[in-house]
């Protein structure tokens, strides 16, 4: 069970939040999940890579009306991140995955929320982020000209910004 | 019968905006549909990146010109939460005062552009011109008809005066009118019904499943408002009213933007009444501490989203935006399977689409169509003719 | 002779086709504001037409994507000769603010011939309508001039 961060003092200033990350904690109970921080209306989980399946299918069985808002990846350098933006009960709930940058790879969730078949090949344009289970991961975003295996967010070093 | 492909766009009479539609029909119906967008992917996201924090303010206000206020203030609400800065409470006020002016001139747009779909032009020529009155308002306030400039970082850039509120007492007795008028159009013009009703629908669990925003989800009764449910600017202090309807089809749709827009005009009447005093702005320091946040509003079409991350610098980390039409645009191949081909045009715009807004990241594509050639409307009526 | 009557009357009444070539959408309704009451271009015999085939004049906003190039460059072929473009939007001009973003042409003029530039972010109707007019005179000159209007871009499609 991963630790979490929160302090007592943001328990107590935002018992709503509080209660939605103890919620999803139960409902994961046994995986390695650990509540970063609280803020208004808003929650930051993060987890190991390998089991966000897992988690959106216990998540979704107990808020079945999810609404699953976007998925964010950026390039933090040493890794890639890929967030899960989500709204349960009227908070936002911002699940952090970190991939590895060479090879970033995480497991598909469109058969569960279908909703985020155009977030995930979004990612894998911009970002090369692969997802596995897909039976395939069409080019999305850019231009059927734009070279293969150049990606648009990925960090380049400096003077090496101009793509084809 | 055989079934016949027509694509419609990028350039077609129908379409404002670039983007291209392939449907697959049989006879009069639609089979299925492949929705192409990424045409006015432009890389804006990128592009945050290499500005300063001001900057960007003003590069996100051109990600959409309808919603260029919505856009701004959701990016403006990440930064000052990022910062710490705690925005004037005018400032809040004046926010929420153009969101619904913005609201207005959006849902009027949407209504006009419904009348012109569904060949109502002479409604599509009353709801610009009355359009126009919250345009000059706007213009008197801020300076420009379309893109504001009015957010920036820690307040807003212009104050309201004592004229401008004058003036806009006038604007919304005007408005106020128009808008019954409007709601008399919708509800019992037998020709607009007919071609409302009933059509593009979806139900309430769909419109869940498919993840649908704003006034598409509302139509099919799916309660939900940011205003309300992740109060921003200052409507945690202004009472109103949360529209629904339950047809789920496009006369739901006008009911509920035109209830809309009745319920923007008693809230721009408690803004100007209720104006608090103070300053407009505080200042926002040129460095962003590091941090990240991510931030709602609910624009004319729904759920605007913004994720920030600052590295501490002068310049964002990332920015990443998701506009509403994006998650709507299931909600459209979805009520348009065994819709009439004739339909087409007035369901593409029931969602109320806003192609710039969703481009700036996505083109979507079907995994099943394989390679197939795009033809605008012209070049198919021109083989047509060619292979007689 | 004939022709030239041709060419003269073209200029009572042009037809128009308007093309987001990938911009910001605030262009877009102005121009379509210039049809509605407030400005009504079509009292003066403006029209707005659907198809660029039977366009005189295109109205480009937008600061041409990746995407889009080819688009507009197979509009740009198919209006009939003699084609006129005015581009709207300082995006439609250079790029604007979307200059330098890596998806972006920068500017109309990068991949079709454009007649006219009207400037803003976005420009008023107002001075879109005299955008149009400008072209109108281009029109007039054309059509008096000897051996008219031909002109064809050739990089290809
Ligand atoms: S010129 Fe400005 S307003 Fe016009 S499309 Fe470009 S960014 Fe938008």
């Amino acid at each position: 069970m991963g630790a979490d961060v929160v302090s007592v003092e943001d328990r107590e200033k935002f018992p709503s939040e509080a209660e939605v990350a103890r919620k999803i904690k139960s409902a994961c109970d046994g995986m390695m999940l650990s509540v970063q921080r609280l803020s208004r209306r808003r929650v930051w989980i993060e987890m190991p890579s390998g089991e966000v399946r897992a988690f959106f299918e216990r998540v979704k069985k107990l808020w079945p009306a999810l609404h699953l808002s976007t998925i964010t990846g950026l390039d933090s350098g040493s890794e890639i991140e890929v967030i899960y933006h989500f709204d349960v009960d009227n908070v936002l709930v911002n699940l952090r995955v970190k991939l590895d940058a060479n090879t970033p790879k995480v497991d598909t969730i469109c058969d569960i929320l279908p909703v985020s078949d155009a977030y995930e090949r979004e990612l894998h344009d911009v970002l090369g982020i692969e997802f596995a289970g897909r039976t395939s991961t069409p080019r999305l975003v850019l231009p059927d000209s734009w070279p293969e295996g150049s990606y648009p967010l990925r960090n380049v070093p400096k003077g090496d910004e101009k793509h084809a | 019968m055989p079934e016949i492909e027509i694509p419609v766009g990028p350039q077609h009479p129908a379409l404002k905006e670039p983007e291209s539609f392939r449907f697959e029909v049989d006879g009069e119906i639609v089979k299925s549909v492949d929705i192409r967008l990424g045409y006015v992917h432009r890389g804006i996201e990128k592009a945050c990146q290499d500005r300063t924090w001001v900057q960007a303010v003003y590069l996100i206000e051109r990600i959409c010109g309808i919603c260029s206020h919505s856009h701004t203030t959701c990016f403006c609400q990440a930064v000052e939460e990022i910062a710490g800065i705690e925005v004037p409470r005018r400032a809040r006020f004046i926010r929420s005062l153009f969101g619904e002016m913005e609201r207005i001139h959006s849902h009027l747009l949407w209504l006009g552009l419904a009348g012109h779909e569904v060949g109502f032009d002479s409604l599509f020529m009353y709801a610009w011109h009355d359009r126009e009155i919250i345009l000059d308002a706007l213009e008197s306030i801020s300076g420009n008809r379309v893109n504001y400039g009015m957010n920036t970082i820690g307040g807003v850039r212009r104050d309201v005066t004592e004229k401008d509120v004058d003036e806009l007492g006038r604007a919304l007795d005007l408005l106020e009118e128009r808008v019954k008028y409007y709601t008399d159009v919708a509800l019992n013009e037998a020709t607009f019904r007919s071609r409302l009703e009933g059509v593009g629908k979806i139900t309430r669990e769909q419109a869940i499943d498919l993840g649908t925003v704003g006034p598409t989800a509302r139509s099919a009764g799916v309660d939900v408002d940011l205003r309300r449910d992740d109060p921003y600017a200052a409507y945690d202090e202004i009472p109103f009213r949360v529209i629904t309807a339950d047809g789920g089809d496009l006369l739901a749709a006008a009911v509920v933007r035109l209830g809309e827009i009745e319920e923007s005009l008693k809230i721009i009447r408690y803004i100007i009444e209720n104006l608090p005093d103070g300053p407009i702005a505080v200042k926002a320091p040129r460095r962003i501490p590091a941090g990240e946040a991510c931030s709602r509003y609910e624009a004319p079409r729904g759920e605007d989203i913004h994720y920030v991350r600052s590295g501490g610098g002068d310049k964002p980390l990332r920015v990443k935006v998701r506009a509403p039409t994006l998650a709507n645009i299931n909600a459209v191949a979805q009520s348009m399977r065994g819709a009439r081909v004739a339909d087409i045009p007035i369901i593409i715009a029931g969602i109320d689409p806003c192609f710039s807004c969703t481009d700036r990241m996505v083109r979507l594509d079907d995994v099943s169509s394989g390679r197939t050639e795009v033809l605008t409307w012209a070049q198919l009526s021109a083989r047509c003719r060619a292979s007689r | 002779m004939l022709e030239k009557i041709v060419a003269l009357s073209r200029k009572a009444s042009p037809w128009v086709a308007h093309f987001n070539s990938g911009g910001c959408n605030a262009c877009d309704i102005e121009v379509m504001a210039t049809i509605t009451p407030r400005f009504d271009v079509e009292r003066l015999g403006i029209q707005l037409k659907g198809s660029p085939r039977h366009a005189d004049i295109l109205i480009c906003t937008g600061p041409v994507t990746g995407q889009i190039r080819e688009r507009l460059l197979r509009i740009y072929h198919q209006m009939p000769q003699p084609k006129y473009v005015v581009a709207v939007g300082s995006c439609a001009l250079s790029g604007g603010v979307f200059h330098g973003c890596y998806n972006v042409m920068g500017g109309v003029d990068q991949v079709i011939p454009v007649d006219v530039y009207v400037p803003g972010c976005p420009p008023r109707p107002d001075a879109i309508i005299a955008g149009i007019a400008k072209v109108l005179d281009k029109m007039q000159e054309d059509a008096l001039s000897k051996d008219g209007r031909e002109r064809e871009v050739d990089h290809g499609c």
